[in-house]
């Protein structure tokens, strides 16, 4: 009898325990899932500092340019119809969203102008890829161009970033 | 001379296998934005890979146990499932971005709608991996991928520094502008040094060694596969890193976009390289997502002890057959959402080398055991360089999340 | 090796579950002691239910929801050969570990050249 009673007991020690546990194991993963959202929520929400804006200058830069060496290969015959128009509709596409992207964000008041600055390349990017989509005539100079000033302001954004 | 034949087809289908979404747009990228100064990350990447290839495949050989079965075996079934399911999301999400690669590049080539092209790709997949066999499917695939060899030929067109080439393969860290890039250039070397050991290629590699039904007597040729086809698809990474480095820097291009790439090709060779790579790419890209989603189905039946195999008719391995089937759906779906492939991939090589020591400590421990290897025992070698590897991927692992986090993935 | 000196946790435990025609049907995912006397096996446990048991509280709540409780006891007398696999004395059908039965067979079975290697 006296043998009976500790194993029930013991069961009902183990059931007790491994609820604990349970809701131990349950609550961990709540705060983990919990932080991790609160974290991604902020980050989102932070206004636009010197690095993120550099980060959409980059990408600028880096789109302007292989909008030029598309036209340059186009038109020296290297690419098919097909390709040059998905690749800029692409490309478009891209450059696009940065500059919704920087009309729609709060920007950190020191870095105001040069978010500004960024909006218009993006735009002049924009235009340019979107009279390219429409005709067959697409301005490689003017990315070029755009693609060096987005350079130059990415490089002032970094170092400013740096400080 | 039949096997002959099969190792020199073994040798292609490692080498064209190499190359996915994820090492194409790190490979080049990281040439565009670091020059030469990563080719050493490729080339101890490529050291990597062989040993634990070559060991997943000589384990399979010699004992016939594929990888989750002995990542169950010697960590037990709770750590082991915790290291499936990170490896299931993996496989997900990597066959998430090759489809959305495969869609990308069709839209490229074909022009219209992309997620017409994504169900387009979807239907295909299933269709290949459902008719086709095991041996045609890493035939087809591996050899097709191999017309991604444009990149090397046309990086002879290049203004190529061959000494900084030279210097590139010494283990370096650059002179950079801010401390930012430093961090920009850690994340970059791990995430190309995941990207070429990515845990897929050993779970695939050694199922695939148990569908083609090796045995001890194929350690010679698992051997001379993994050692020269391995090689030689780091010869393509090598190539791409090349092209970032000489063609798109001094352009001030990071392609973010995998028909971006093949603008070097284009302008090497014309069309014909474009069309070329295009293509190599859609092959390299669709072999990726049936490696992946295979891999998966793999896993799941190693680890549960599923009838499996390509070998079998499908309803004689449901399970197994059916988990693929669900992994290319999932995968299409994630994509079909929207999200951009190349981010998808990004993030997928930064979880995968997280989970690369849980899969190579088992591999590891059962390679040096005289008890399950007998004579086919990790030499001293194989033993050195498993236990230096283990330690790199273990720190590398530890660095790899906050390095993305902090470097907003690798964006600085 | 003999069953004298056989080491349950590393050779029977999470080994590939064969039946005698050497289909795969299963691991071990636990086994079932008798300890009403001399400590002896009775059988080996497959299934989701007994593998579920061995991981932490909430998760195994959480397999238990998606994955089911089902445990199929095989008898240690069924036990044939232990190698680095468990082979059975009879077949997965004799013993409930055929797959197919289950619905992932009634959807795969249904698709055209299902049959076809």
């Amino acid at each position: 009898m006296a043998r009976g009673e500790s194993r029930s007991s013991k069961k009902v020690d183990r059931r007790a325990r491994a609820k604990l546990d349970f809701w131990i194991e349950a609550g961990g993963i709540l705060i983990f899932c919990a932080l991790v959202a609160a974290w991604f929520i902020v980050s989102s929400n932070e206004p636009l500092d010197a690095e993120g804006l550099a980060i959409h200058a980059g990408d600028i830069r880096s789109f302007s340019a292989a909008g030029a060496l598309l036209s340059d290969e186009f038109s020296h015959g290297d690419l098919t119809d097909t390709f040059f128009h998905e690749q800029i509709e692409l490309i478009d596409d891209k450059v696009e969203d940065i500059g919704k992207t920087l009309g729609r964000s709060d920007v950190r008041p020191e870095s105001k102008s040069d978010a500004e600055q960024l909006k218009t390349f993006a735009d002049r990017a924009h235009t340019t890829f979107e009279n390219a989509r429409q005709k067959d005539n697409i301005k490689s100079d003017e990315l070029r161009q755009l693609a060096g000033l987005a350079k130059a302001l990415e490089d002032n954004l970094r170092k400013e970033a740096e400080k | 001379m039949k096997k002959a034949l099969e190792i020199f087809l073994g040798i292609l289908t490692a080498m064209g296998g190499f190359v996915e979404i994820g090492e194409l747009v790190f490979t080049v990228d990281a040439g565009a934005k670091f020059g030469y100064s990563l080719l050493w990350i490729v080339a101890l990447g490529t050291i990597g890979i062989i040993t634990y290839g070559e060991m997943s495949g000589r384990i399979a050989a010699v004992t016939e146990m594929p990888v989750f079965f002995l990542i169950r075996q010697r960590a037990g079934y709770a750590a082991g499932l915790a290291t499936l399911l990170a490896a299931l999301g993996v496989s997900l999400l990597t066959c998430a971005a090759e489809i959305g690669g495969v869609a990308l590049l069709l839209k490229t080539l074909l022009g219209g709608n992309y997620f017409i092209y994504v169900v387009l790709a979807l239907v295909f997949l299933l269709l290949v991996v459902w008719f086709l066999s095991f041996q045609a499917i890493e035939r087809v695939f591996g050899l097709l991928g191999l017309m991604m060899i444009v990149f090397v030929v046309a990086v002879f067109y290049f203004n190529v520094d061959w000494a900084q080439v030279g210097a590139g393969f010494i283990p370096n860290v650059p002179q950079l502008d801010t401390s930012k890039d430093y961090l920009v250039y850690a994340y970059f070397a791990v995430a190309l040094l995941s990207s070429i050991m990515l845990p897929y290629e050993t779970y695939f590699y050694a199922a695939g060694a148990l569908e083609d039904g090796w045995n001890a007597s194929d350690i010679t040729l698992n051997r001379i596969i993994v050692i020269i086809g391995f090689t030689f698809g780091s010869v393509l990474a090598i190539a791409l890193v090349l092209t970032g480095a000489s063609f798109f820097k001094p352009l001030m291009i990071e392609p973010q976009l995998p028909g971006g790439v093949a603008l070097a090709p284009a302008f090497a060779l014309g069309k014909w390289g474009l069309i070329a790579a295009l293509v190599g790419m859609f092959f390299a890209f669709g072999g990726a997502a049936i490696e992946n989603a295979l891999s998966g189905a793999y896993n799941l039946s190693h680890f549960f002890g599923w009838t499996w195999g390509k070998f079998r008719p499908p309803k004689d391995a449901p399970r197994f057959n059916l988990s693929w089937i669900v992994i290319f759906l999932l995968a299409t779906v994630i994509i079909l959402t929207g999200v951009d492939p190349v981010e998808v991939v990004e993030y997928s090589i930064i979880f995968a080398v997280v989970i690369l020591p849980f899969t190579y400590f088992p591999m590891l421990l059962v390679a040096q055991d005289p008890k399950e290897m007998g004579p086919f025992v990790n030499g001293k070698l194989a033993n050195i360089l498993g236990w230096i590897f283990l330690i790199l991927v273990s720190m590398v692992a530890l660095a790899a999340i906050p390095l993305l986090i902090i470097t907003n993935g690798g964006k600085g | 090796m003999s069953f004298h000196d056989l080491d349950l946790s590393d050779h029977v435990l999470d080994r590939q579950v064969i039946d005698s025609n050497h289909i795969l049907c299963g691991k071990v995912d636990d086994i079932e002691f008798d300890d009403t006397g001399e400590l002896r096996v009775t059988a080996i446990l497959v299934g989701n239910g007994a593998a579920s048991e061995r991981l932490p509280e909430f998760f195994k709540y959480v397999s238990r929801k998606l994955f089911g409780t089902r445990v199929t006891r095989v008898s240690w007398s069924e036990v044939d050969v232990i190698t680095h696999q468990v082979k059975l004395k009879s077949t997965a059908a004799e013993l409930g570990l055929d797959e197919r039965s289950g619905a992932a067979y009634g959807i795969v079975s249904s698709l055209p050249s299902s049959w076809k290697k």
